[in-house]
């Protein structure tokens, strides 16, 4: 997958060509290729790779919006590690990723199986349809609906016969956001999940039905095996977008009470642009940047291996 | 024969439930948008509105000029829309079917952003935005998301599906590189172009932390920006930020529901690329 079409078209033409016209092909092939990528090439530059090695080097100085900048070697790294507002959002973070992670799996798995396993074309569109919506709508009006739906009185006490005030209890805050969050996730994971049931080969699930293996023991020992992958990649990509999501706990605790809920991206912002310190918020910013490099290093080697296996 | 029965319905019950919960709070927040801010937390809520506060709506656009935030948004959407589209399609169809030196690296640099949490590069994309004299611009909002990785490596994956025959077809008929790619593979990329640009649209419409930072005039507001703005400011007027959150979603809905089939096969494709 990393290795993009060699241009077979260009070789049998080569056939039949000469060589000093295969050379003139070949390069004004080269010459179209990076017209059409210069816009992206040029886009990805300004906006991606350049702001990444200009917040690695921000995150070396004491920085202030308003232009003054000073080299402070390892000062903002020395200050963070110690500073116990930084390792308490580390630690938030780590319990939102969990109380989102799990749930998002286990449920889009399910419903995937359930759905691929339960046969009716029409209830099938239905669920998938109703299923998958939560996850286009704006973050910022989910999280609106949830903050009021988790309100003393409100709705979620209702169902689960509680009186718990789900947001502005210390301990309750992170798993209410992680409820919205993961509501807007699911659906979303459900549809990959399902593309990756639908590529389990049929003979295989046959013939092991005809050797009398149940529906539970092809579960375990076909169907998960060979979803190993497409479970890895999503877990991945569940934490990298549960690490992005700055909407969701902005809008329905603005990382309160106290700092129960402030989260990295939360942290990021509010350092930055609240109490004006881009330097030091750069320095958490790497290492957010640092756990995204692991994700995608795991991701990689997961397109890797498909690559090698196709 | 009896087992398999069993089972179906148990899967029935598994969807109809995370169907109902998908659902509920959706449902909650029409219903809720139209009582009154005495009703709803109150032991009398009923999920029907006895009487129907339509006034909560009228009341709720006024409040901070949401017509304004909604073209705003969408105006920002649409032209991130159009641009992601070309300008990944054109990236897209380079990759996969141009030789040239730094493709490959090009193409994992660009993927390689795809698990890139935007918080990380706030700050600096600030900064080069504030030097470039882009904050509280149009502009300024609309450049720095542009052109998504997910949006490139979608069209990378489509246009290696695509016969390279036929693009030499074009080659051998004289046609310029730019009309074989507008003639031939862009038409043949339709769906696929839909599909990103509905993406590219939700998140663009549904986008906050970026607008927070760099738009800092009412006159450039977007829909996530007002709404995030109007909760903190007036939260206890329950109703009316329920209304204005129901006006936000119907946007995304009708297009979701126009787009459904595509939206779902493209991540189909994303989710089958691992096999």
């Amino acid at each position: 997958m990393i290795d993009p079409g060699e241009g077979q078209a260009l070789m049998s033409l080569g056939v039949k060509m000469a060589a000093g016209d295969r050379k003139t092909l070949a390069k004004r092939q080269a010459r179209a290729g990076v017209f059409f990528v210069l816009p992206a090439l040029l886009y990805f530059a300004v906006w991606m790779f350049g702001p990444i090695i200009y917040g690695i080097w921000l995150g070396f100085t004491d920085t202030s919006f308003l232009g003054s900048s000073k080299f402070t070697g390892l000062d903002n790294y020395r200050t963070l590690f110690s500073d116990p507002s930084f390792i308490h959002s580390a630690v938030v973070t780590a319990e939102y990723l969990v109380y989102t992670t799990v749930p998002v799996m286990l449920v889009a798995f399910i419903s995937a199986y359930a759905l691929h396993h339960a046969r009716g074309r029409i209830s099938h569109a239905l669920y998938l349809t109703v299923i998958f919506l939560p996850f286009v709508l704006p973050s910022v009006a989910a999280a609106i609906i949830f903050e009021l739906i988790l309100q003393p009185g409100g709705l979620f006490n209702d169902v689960t016969r509680t009186t718990v005030a789900w947001l502005t209890d210390p301990s309750t805050a992170v798993i209410s956001l992680s409820i919205a969050t993961a509501w807007g996730l699911v659906g979303y994971y459900v549809v990959i999940f399902l593309a990756g049931f639908q590529s389990v080969p049929k003979q295989l699930i046959e013939a092991a039905s005809i050797d009398g293996s149940s529906k539970l023991s092809t579960l375990f020992r076909i169907e998960l095996p060979l979803l190993r992958p497409v479970i890895l990649f999503s877990t991945v990509t569940v934490v990298a977008t549960v690490l992005t999501n700055f909407a969701t706990p902005f809008v329905m605790t603005n990382g309160g009470p106290g700092d129960a809920t402030t989260v990295l991206p939360l942290l990021i912002y509010k350092t930055a642009f609240q109490y004006s310190n881009p330097g030091y918020a750069s320095a958490m910013a790497v290492v957010l940047f640092i756990v995204s490099v692991v994700l995608t290093v795991i991701q990689f080697a997961l397109i890797r291996t498909r690559g090698e296996k196709s | 024969m009896y087992r398999k029965r069993t089972r179906t319905l148990v899967y029935h019950i598994i969807l109809i439930v995370v169907s109902i919960v998908s659902l509920t709070p959706v449902l909650w927040g029409i219903s809720g948008s139209l009582q009154s801010n005495q009703n709803l937390f109150s032991g009398s809520f009923t999920w029907v509105p006895p009487a129907p506060q339509w006034h909560n709506y009228a009341e709720a656009w006024h409040a901070v000029d949401f017509g304004r935030d909604m073209i705003n948004s969408f105006t920002i959407a649409v032209i991130v829309t159009v641009g992601c589209a070309v300008f990944s399609a054109m990236a897209g169809y380079s990759i996969a079917t141009f030789r040239f030196r730094g493709r490959r690296a090009l193409f994992a640099a660009i993927i390689g952003t795809l698990l890139l949490p935007f918080p990380v590069i706030l700050i600096p994309v600030f900064i080069i935005a504030k030097t470039l004299g882009m904050i509280d611009t149009y502009v300024g909002v609309i450049l720095p998301g542009l052109i998504t990785p997910q949006a490139v490596f979608l069209m990378v994956e489509f246009f290696r599906g695509t016969p390279h025959e036929l693009l030499e077809s074009g080659r051998v008929d004289g046609a310029s590189e730019w009309a074989v790619f507008r003639r031939i593979a862009l038409p043949m990329a339709w769906p696929i172009v839909a599909a990103v640009s509905v993406l590219t649209f939700v998140a663009s419409w549904n986008n906050l932390l970026w607008p927070l930072v760099v738009i800092q005039s009412q006159q450039l507001y977007t829909v996530p920006l007002g709404l995030a703005q109007f909760n903190s400011t007036n939260f206890s007027n329950y109703v009316q930020i329920l209304a204005m959150s129901i006006v936000a979603i119907l946007p995304v809905i009708v297009l979701f529901v126009v787009f459904r089939k595509k939206l779902v096969d493209s991540i189909m494709m994303s989710g089958g690329a691992l096999k």
